[in-house]
């Protein structure tokens, strides 16, 4: 793949400066992309989950203590 | 141009970062989106709340039929009269009323008392029943009948179908009225357009960014799309994981029952919102990939 490439666009390019450009990259690679790109805001509900998940349970007991439930 | 030089075509870096930037906000959107179907489906569909309950409807039914034969065994009416009364379908209904009432308690106007559930006849079917005239004495007749009887059953019915008190709801939702106003909020949530539009736009705009090599445009535009559909599973489980009907549980299990039901049934449209996103958002990415390992132009 990489002689292919060198083929069509080798004159173009230089070879160094193109390292990272996505067709150099392994082609079943790119499905990774999707789990890089959720990651921040799935890292993000998981530090407000252990960070709020106590409130939630203090919140549950002051609902109980009030008589919202039977 | 051959084609296989069009098909590795350089896409400029300032619109690739800026595919991957647009890639990051559609996902974003699809989150937002499936978070505002959550709460619109809680809100706008007071039928969900009853189907969660019908997994409970069969021993709220047990437990009614059995106070109403114990009650015919004290007072000596006919126990088949009043339990024809109560079926499957009048829970329904007082049940389906009831999440109405506690639903418009988002309104500023909201009516304070919540609906009882009403046996009409039945203190006249009591009252006229031989058994019943023959074991209670002619005085205590109209007593039973409307407070022994008729209004413990009515009440042992509330109790069952709605597990919450429905008073302290009211002056919760009073309090809540006092200091927020709830109206424009949700005047918001049920009109917004604001997710599809900005999904909608980050996807075009991705697609003509990437004009020059269009597979390029379907990796970032299938990264989005996936990476949405993953931001939003992962955001459910990690939620489950919080065991919110568990914690009720532990106070009301009846409640936990009906919770755990209700989180499955509003869930289910942005779980098959996320489960599409990230299936076409991979057979976008698996176009790209496919492309690019195409057998090289021979010379």
């Amino acid at each position: 793949m990489s002689e292919m490439r060198e083929d069509v666009q080798g004159t173009e390019y230089n070879a160094k400066k193109r390292r990272w450009i996505p067709e150099r990259l392994p082609g079943k690679g790119w499905l990774l992309m999707p789990v890089l790109l959720a990651s921040p805001v799935v890292g993000g509900v998981i530090w407000a989950l252990l960070t709020y998940g106590e409130k939630i349970q203090e919140l549950v007991n002051a609902a109980a203590k009030v008589g919202v439930m039977r | 141009m051959t084609r296989e030089e069009r098909k590795y075509k350089h896409v400029p870096w300032i619109l690739r970062i800026l595919s991957i930037l647009l890639a990051f906000v559609l996902a974003l959107s699809i989150l937002g989106g499936a978070i505002q179907w959550t709460l619109l489906g809680a809100l706008n569909h007071p039928e969900y709340y009853v189907q969660a309950g019908q997994r409970m409807r069969n021993s709220q039914l047990g437990s009614l039929h059995a106070q109403i034969h114990t009650l015919s065994e004290e007072y000596g009416f006919s126990e088949a009269a009043i339990t024809d009364m109560i079926t499957r379908e009048t829970l329904d209904d007082y049940s389906g009323e009831v999440i109405e009432w506690m639903l418009q308690l988002l309104d500023r106007d909201y009516e304070a008392y919540a609906p009882l559930f009403a046996l009409p006849d039945a203190e006249a079917v009591i009252r006229s029943d031989p058994g019943f005239l023959e074991k209670v004495d002619v005085s205590e007749q109209r007593h039973v009948a409307q407070t022994e009887i008729v209004y413990a059953i009515e009440e042992t019915a509330q109790k069952e179908l709605f597990p919450l008190r429905v008073q302290v709801l009211a002056m919760g939702a009073g309090m809540a009225h006092d200091n927020v106003d709830v109206e424009p909020i949700l005047e918001k949530l049920n009109t917004t357009w604001v997710f599809p539009a900005v999904g909608g736009a980050c996807l075009v705009l991705i697609l003509l960014l990437c004009l020059r090599r269009i597979t390029e445009g379907c990796l970032w535009a299938g990264s989005g799309l996936a990476a949405g559909g993953i931001m939003t599973l992962l955001t459910g489980i990690a939620l489950k994981f919080l065991r919110l009907p568990d914690i009720v549980g532990e106070i009301n299990p009846d409640l936990a029952v009906y919770l755990g039901k209700l989180v499955s049934i509003v869930e289910r449209n942005p779980l098959y919102l996320s489960l599409a996103a990230l299936i076409l958002g991979f057979v976008l990415i698996e176009i790209y990939c496919a492309r690019h390992e195409l057998p090289a132009k021979e010379e």
